[in-house]
């Protein structure tokens, strides 16, 4: 198989990237999890902003304004559109992290609240919370799945807020969202969606997955880096107040009287990342044309050949091995490698696959679980079966020459 | 239709607006040249962008200011997006309706009848002239200078928060309004909370529905809560640019004014015959401040032919909508909005639908549905599309509970994404 297809045939002549060369390697992307690439479609969008536009928004009566204020605007539906929301739900932030910060500010939460955070979360998606109130870990499975029993009795603690995970950026694990987010309003509490991982692959509607607010970043969907969205849910919409005051978030300010606007502006202070919004825009089309049933077919199925390499393998350890509802992501333990950083030079270097080390933001998970390192090998859907494969032939080729110690997992 | 005086028009551009004699002189026209309709089609179509880059030295007649009396301005930024701020006399606008509005004796009556008009306006907040689409302006503060009463409205139409509708809603039934200036999208969503609250409607004598194509779902709905009171309905073809054009009779069937203007009705550049789908140009006829000469409106209408049951002797006509929001494969129409309201018709089991062309072959149908049993009507429906679109289409049908506007504000039941 070369690669997925969209009927105009192979899409990986799409992104620009994948035709580079490392001392005449092609280079093997398998760093999606961290960022995607972008086709070239993305790219033109947002060169055109500033090429042909370049005003900015919401502020001018000029025909420029007007029409980067359109394309703003017009990025905010469609991204309504792909997520069952309505276009007032749709905040654009700076990326996920910002979402999230978004919401944990506007909550209002003092010492005392309680938060579950998944124990597997991204530091996203739990220093946020442990800035802002108490928190109890939701423990993690050795498969990866979230301990529904204990999840349970945590919630009869009466948390205010349940932090989930859609899809572990460790693991590649779904959770089971809709189940848990039914589970934690039957105890009042407020629940927010780490979607960084899932979006990218799978048709998100926060509807479906009955989540009052959930956030994901352009970025890690074929879009541009700095521009992200926060769906707030009708719980949440009114009730959050701007987590950032400024310019764009008010309807009316005398010297001691402030109007906030209506959502989603009053979470927009400033000049936005209006070129992000056109590759955005760009991008959810792009995933459109190609079918949210295919993306999630193929990441499913790099997932499954993903996990078949590495558990082949004795000198590699899966975190969270087994079937089950995962994605195009493996990070595994290297026996008796001491540095994945060395090996990650290598595979980049001398075999141009490039793919990512370290604690992956979960720094307490992985220590738990991987004494503090792994190495994650993570696809999209330009991704073929021959990256996979030319990826762990590099690692069978470069783990004997790293004199690893024999036992030492 | 209006020839010779499209020619006096035309003379009198030339002579008194320095935008035309550019305009003729770079065509190599004299207005003596024009002798025939055949002639009068060699004149090069204006388009928005020679108003707009001409405003206002270009396009204002010799000795006129924007100060002079009687003048009206309006900005308006189109259903396309494409912005224009357009000019003319009250004198000629309210020429325009009353000669309009002979097609309608229902509302000629209730325009004649009341002298102290109280109008009320519900539209797209780009299209009201007035800030209205936040919860924070006071009737007196969206009241225009004629006294119609805007009411307020969130850009995006169904997003408008609770206490807007409750102000809306509150405030045309205590205003009375003699009549309803509205779009029909955004009337038929106010019809919708009237009846969803249990609030009788005001017993308005008339409604004009415009700005929008008028489907066959918001009439339904408009005439269910406001037909109820007898008001007459009726839907009006008006541009910002050129004021009131056409109007529908008793009998249901629009027909335009050809007596304030000139309109050609073509297929290229040829005239259409009863039946096809022809784009509108129109040449206004003694405007007085600003005239307009083979206007190419980008609108698409279907000349209907024979006699109407109404007596009136204006041409009769469909309106398609507009050609950039058609729905079309290989640079061929596969449907018109109007086509598209024929095939989905008052479907009793939808509240609102919206069908977008996302690129060559592929299209969404959304709709919001009306209690359970939408799904075999949903079916029998996205396979009539695929008929109409091509077996070869991508047609996705798809219940939602929200749909969006456009940027314009507009709520277009057809749109398109692809570039022509």
């Amino acid at each position: 198989m070369t690669g997925f297809a969209d009927g105009r045939g192979d899409i990986r002549a799409d992104f620009p990237v994948l035709s580079r060369t490392v001392d005449g390697v092609p280079v093997v992307y398998l760093d999606s999890a961290a960022t995607s690439l972008k086709p070239q479609p993305v790219i033109d969008a947002m060169v055109r902003y500033y090429a042909e536009v370049g005003a900015n928004i919401h502020r001018g009566k000029h025909m420029l304004s007007e029409e980067a204020s359109d394309a703003y605007e017009r990025a905010r539906q469609r991204v309504a559109e792909s997520v069952g929301a309505r276009g007032d739900e749709v905040v654009f932030t700076a990326g996920t992290t910002h979402g999230l910060n978004t919401v944990a500010v506007g909550l209002g939460l003092s010492a005392d609240d309680l938060v579950l955070v998944g124990a597997d979360s991204h530091h996203s998606h739990q220093l946020p919370w442990r800035h802002h109130a108490r928190v109890e870990w939701i423990p993690v499975r050795a498969d990866g799945t979230p301990d529904l029993g204990r999840y349970a009795e945590l919630l009869r603690r009466r948390p205010a807020v349940v932090a989930l995970t859609h899809c572990s950026n460790v693991t590649g694990r779904y959770a089971p969202i809709a189940e848990m987010a039914a589970l934690a309003h039957e105890h009042g509490a407020v629940t927010v969606l780490d979607a960084a991982q899932s979006a990218p692959h799978r048709a998100v509607d926060i509807h479906g997955l009955g989540v009052d607010a959930l956030a994901f970043s352009a970025h890690k969907m074929m879009g541009p880096t700095g521009i992200g969205v926060l769906v707030l849910g009708p719980g949440l919409l009114d009730r959050l107040p701007p987590a950032m005051h400024g310019g764009g978030t008010v309807d009316w300010v005398t010297t001691d009287e402030v109007v906030w606007r209506r959502p989603p502006h009053r979470f927009e202070g400033g000049t936005p990342h209006i070129a992000g919004a056109y590759g955005l825009h760009a991008a959810i089309d792009y995933l459109g044309r190609l079918g949210w049933t295919h993306l999630a077919e193929h990441d499913r199925r790099m997932g499954q050949r993903l996990l078949e390499e590495a558990e082949r393998r004795d000198h590699l350890s899966v975190v969270a091995p087994g079937v089950g509802d995962r994605g195009g992501i493996v990070s595994v333990a290297v026996r008796g490698c001491r540095d994945l950083g060395e090996l990650a030079r290598i595979l980049s270097d001398s075999y141009g696959v490039m793919c990512r080390t370290g604690h992956l933001c979960a720094q307490p998970y992985v220590d738990a679980v991987a004494r503090g390192q792994v190495l994650r090998i993570s696809t999209y859907a330009y991704t073929t079966e021959d990256d996979v494969t030319t990826a762990f032939k590099a690692l069978d080729e470069a783990f004997p020459l790293l004199g690893a110690e024999r036992g030492d997992r | 239709m209006a020839f010779p005086e499209a020619q006096q028009e035309v003379a009198e551009a030339y002579e008194n607006v320095a935008f035309f004699r550019r305009h003729m002189d770079g065509a190599g026209l004299r207005p003596h040249d024009l002798r025939t309709p055949a002639d009068f089609r060699r004149l090069p179509p204006t388009s928005k962008a020679d108003y707009r880059r001409n405003f206002p030295a270009g396009v204002l007649v010799e000795g006129a200011t924007l100060g002079d009396p009687f003048v009206f301005r309006s900005q308006s930024s189109g259903t396309t997006g494409e912005r224009l701020v357009t000019i003319a006399t009250t004198v000629d606008l309210a020429e325009r309706m009353t000669t309009t509005s002979a097609v309608n004796p229902g509302l000629e009556a209730v325009f004649s009848g009341a002298r102290a008009q109280r109008v009320a306006r519900y539209a797209a907040p780009n299209c009201s002239d007035v800030e209205c689409a936040t919860p924070f302006t006071t009737p007196e503060s969206r009241t225009l200078f004629d006294g119609t009463r805007v009411l307020p409205v969130a850009h995006d139409l169904l997003t408008t928060p609770s206490v807007m509708v409750d102000q809306a809603v509150a405030e045309i039934v205590e205003y009375e309004p003699h009549w309803l200036y509205t779009d029909p999208m955004h009337l038929a969503f106010l019809a919708r909370h009237l009846r969803g609250r249990g609030i009788a409607p005001p017993p308005v004598g008339g409604i004009v529905l415009t700005y929008n194509l008028v489907t066959h779902v918001a009439r339904r709905q408009v005439d269910d809560v406001f037909g109820a009171r007898s008001a007459v309905v009726a839907e009006v073809v008006s541009m910002s640019e050129l004021g009131w054009m056409g109007m529908e009779c008793l009998a249901g069937f629009v027909h335009m004014n050809t007596d304030s203007f000139y309109l050609e009705f073509l297929v290229g550049d040829r005239p259409a015959a009863p039946g096809e789908i022809a784009e509108l140009y129109v040449t206004s006829i003694g405007d007085q401040i600003s005239p307009h000469l083979r206007y190419r409106t980008g609108d698409l209408y279907t000349l209907l032919g024979g006699e109407c049951p109404c007596g009136h002797r204006f041409p009769r006509v469909e309106f398609q909508g507009r050609g950039a929001h058609c729905a079309a494969r290989g640079g061929e129409i596969r449907l018109t909005p109007k086509q598209l309201d024929h095939l989905v018709g008052p479907a009793d089991w939808l509240e609102l639908y919206k069908l977008r062309q996302l690129d060559e072959d592929r299209f969404g149908f959304r709709y919001i549905p009306v209690g359970d049993n939408h799904v075999a009507q949903a079916k029998d429906l996205g396979d009539r599309l695929l008929a109409a679109l091509g077996a070869d289409a991508a047609v996705a049908v798809d219940a939602a509970d929200y749909i969006e506007c456009e940027r314009s504000g507009k709520f277009l039941s057809c749109v398109s994404e692809v570039v022509a």
